[in-house]
């Protein structure tokens, strides 16, 4: 009889044991991801995903999937390199979102008071899946930040025109025409944002004034296929140094 | 079980750290704490009244008041280029009706001139239950918060019973506490769903870390192979049925609000009023402010270009008022609001029309200490300002700003 034995004997066991190590590591690596990506989503697109009148045609339009894209390319590398998992981009935002809906009905709604239709977040779930789907379709990196980046950056605008519409129909109000999420902007007093450090589509001289939206989401998605090939670059870097190869 | 140990530890940190992140932040206002000099030569409001600072849920407020853009405003400090008219006040304990400058609406934001003197009024209806210190305010575009004077005003009721109606340009009516909210969740709730059925379905392949890292590292160049053609197609059908959604969804909006706008970004422009001083000059002879005693002293040599006869009843500065009971008399509307009911007398009495007289003045109380005002000299700047109330025998006011260096005197 051999003096050291494995307590794993079985397939079954090893399984067991996989399985654990699964239900214990997924746990704690979303968590983290919902922290950082929660912080580092705040300080870029904090008050434009934070209110609707914010939400505007310019630069809430190019400014979050630009910066949205961090970290799903980094994951993407993460997991699909090493795992071949196809679940990185809808993995963190759909845990910053739920992030996000904490922190908004916690603090928003439950600490300030704020009314929760005024402060909710933007979607950017159907991007993730975009992003996902695209890489497992192609099974390249090249492809994905190619097409699923600059898809990513297109859809955004659309994908969140079904909850933010009925906000920007117009309403009079003492002699003014304003968007209803103007007048919420107005209505809810908040001491430390006034009007003016909005930063919104002022309009301007040029031709295709009509088209803001496209012109932005493009540029959005432009950006993005860039941002998405730096990221995973990134996640490679991380990747090999911290923890993959401890497993 | 080291392991085990290990992991539980982690855990709790990391739960730690997001709850931490998610702590609430900190509400305060900084009424005392901006720098003396700032607060003496920026914005100097007067005349600030609440219509009430008892009421119920639903019940509306109105704050009106003047101020005055201190002509010699400090270099250091952005032009009011761009400012908005606020209210301080912790989050929307009311909503705001209406503000008016000057009479002009003040949804946007607008620029103000340096010498000059607005109006205001600010209509709030009272959405919750609160006893709060609320303030006239100002947002200044790189300058910051320009803080008036507060009242304590305490709400009563139940915020269940606040509505907050209007009409839409297309004939709705609606509720902005609850708007859209239904279809804002419902849409998060969708996409929701489908993220976690996408996230579950490669969860439920087994175990999946450990035993896939060694297949991908078994496999090497063929590891794109673990990827089966179900998994491919169901891949395309989510790529396909998202942006099928997304588009249809938009158009589909598209049809049901068909008349939508932009965010508006207009900005107001809005003349002052008619000078305030009616013809009355003062101009700051030498200015020293007595350590041990509280008092600011100084001369100034007053020009009476009215036709009445003029006597000095107040002075004002940083929201504190130093008043001459002999001429006019005020009292604290509350425990907070530093009003010096005797705390101005003046050696010269009544300036005749034509006349040109040197007033020596003495403003003391404790404010100057409790209101941190005291520390203009050692501020970088110790100039100080603020505002002067002539009355003549019918009560017209000439009001009058004044400023110059202070010099302390310690001794
Ligand atoms: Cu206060």
């Amino acid at each position: 009889m051999g003096v050291v034995r494995s307590a794993i004997t079985t397939a079954e066991q090893q399984h067991r044991v996989y399985k654990a190590f699964d239900w214990i590591v997924i746990p704690i690596v979303v968590l983290v991801i919902i922290g950082a990506f929660h912080i580092h989503f705040m300080l870029t697109a904090g008050d434009w995903d934070f209110w609707i009148d914010w939400k505007d045609r310019r630069w809430w339009v190019t400014i979050t999937p630009i910066t949205l894209i961090f970290f799903p390319a980094a994951l993407h590398y993460l997991f699909w390199q090493h795992f071949r998992l196809p679940f990185g981009a809808t993995l963190c935002c759909a845990g910053l979102l739920a992030g996000e809906w904490v922190s908004r009905v916690v603090n928003f709604v439950g600490w300030a008071y704020y009314p929760l239709n005024m402060v909710v977040p933007a979607e950017i779930i159907p991007m993730a899946l975009v992003l996902d789907s695209v890489l497992l379709i192609s099974r390249s990196f090249l492809v994905t930040g190619v097409i699923g980046s600059m898809i990513w950056g297109l859809i955004f605008y659309p994908a969140n025109w079904a909850i933010i519409a009925p906000y920007h129909v117009p309403v009079e109000y003492n002699g003014n025409m304003m968007s209803i999420a103007d007048l919420m902007g107005y209505s809810y007093v908040r001491t430390g944002t006034p009007e003016y450090i909005r930063i919104i589509e002022e309009g301007t001289l040029r031709t295709f004034g009509e088209s803001v939206v496209p012109v932005s989401a493009f540029f959005a998605g432009f950006i993005s296929v860039f941002a998405y090939f730096i990221w995973v670059g990134i996640g490679k870097a991380l990747a090999k140094t911290i923890w993959v190869k401890k497993l | 079980m080291l392991n085990l140990k290990k992991t539980i530890a982690i855990l709790v940190a990391a739960i730690s750290i997001v709850v931490a992140v998610y702590a609430a932040p900190v509400m305060a206002h900084g009424e005392k704490s901006q720098a003396a000099y700032l607060r003496m030569r920026t914005l100097l409001w007067y005349d600030v009244e609440v219509s009430t600072t008892k009421l119920m849920v639903n019940d509306e407020l109105v704050m009106t008041g003047k101020f005055y853009w201190f002509y010699d405003w400090p270099a250091n400090i952005a032009k009011p280029e761009v400012a908005f008219l606020n209210i301080g006040i912790p989050g929307p304990v009311f909503v705001r009706k209406a503000s008016y400058i000057n009479g002009v609406s003040g949804v946007n934001s607008t620029r103000f001139d340096i010498g000059s003197t607005y109006e205001f009024k600010v209509v709030l209806k009272a959405r919750r239950a609160a006893r709060i210190h609320m303030h006239a305010l100002m947002n200044v575009k790189k300058a910051g918060p320009l803080i008036g004077p507060g009242r304590w005003v305490e709400v009563t009721g139940d915020m269940a019973d606040f509505s907050n109606e209007v009409t839409t340009l297309t004939g709705e009516t609606i509720d902005l506490e609850t708007y859209g909210l239904q279809n804002s969740i419902r849409w998060h709730v969708f996409w929701g769903v489908v993220a976690a059925a996408w996230l579950l379905y490669w969860l439920f392949q087994g175990p999946i870390l450990i035993p896939r890292y060694k297949k991908v590292k078994l496999l090497g160049e063929n590891a794109d192979d673990m990827i089966t053609s179900t998994q491919r197609t169901i891949g395309l059908v989510l790529l396909i049925g998202t942006v099928v959604v997304v588009t249809w969804s938009y158009y589909d909006t598209q049809a049901k609000y068909p008349i939508t706008i932009p965010l508006q970004s207009g900005r107001t422009n809005i003349p002052p009023l008619p000078d305030t001083t009616l013809g009355v000059r003062a101009e700051v002879v030498d200015a020293r402010y007595r350590v041990s005693g509280r008092a600011l002293e100084f001369s100034v040599n007053v020009t009476n270009n009215t036709n009445s006869p003029i006597r000095l009843g107040e002075f004002t500065s940083a929201n504190i008022r130093w008043m001459n009971p002999d001429v006019s008399t005020a009292e604290p509307a509350d425990s907070h609001d530093p009003v010096a009911t005797n705390g101005l007398k003046y050696e010269g009495g009544i300036v005749y029309p034509g006349e040109t007289k040197l007033l020596k003045v003495t403003c003391t109380d404790a404010a100057w200490e409790t209101h941190r005002l005291a520390k203009v000299v050692y501020d970088p700047d110790s100039r100080f300002g603020g505002l002067l109330f002539f009355f003549d025998n019918e009560n017209k006011r000439s009001i009058v700003a004044i400023g110059g260096p202070l010099v302390p005197v310690f001794i």
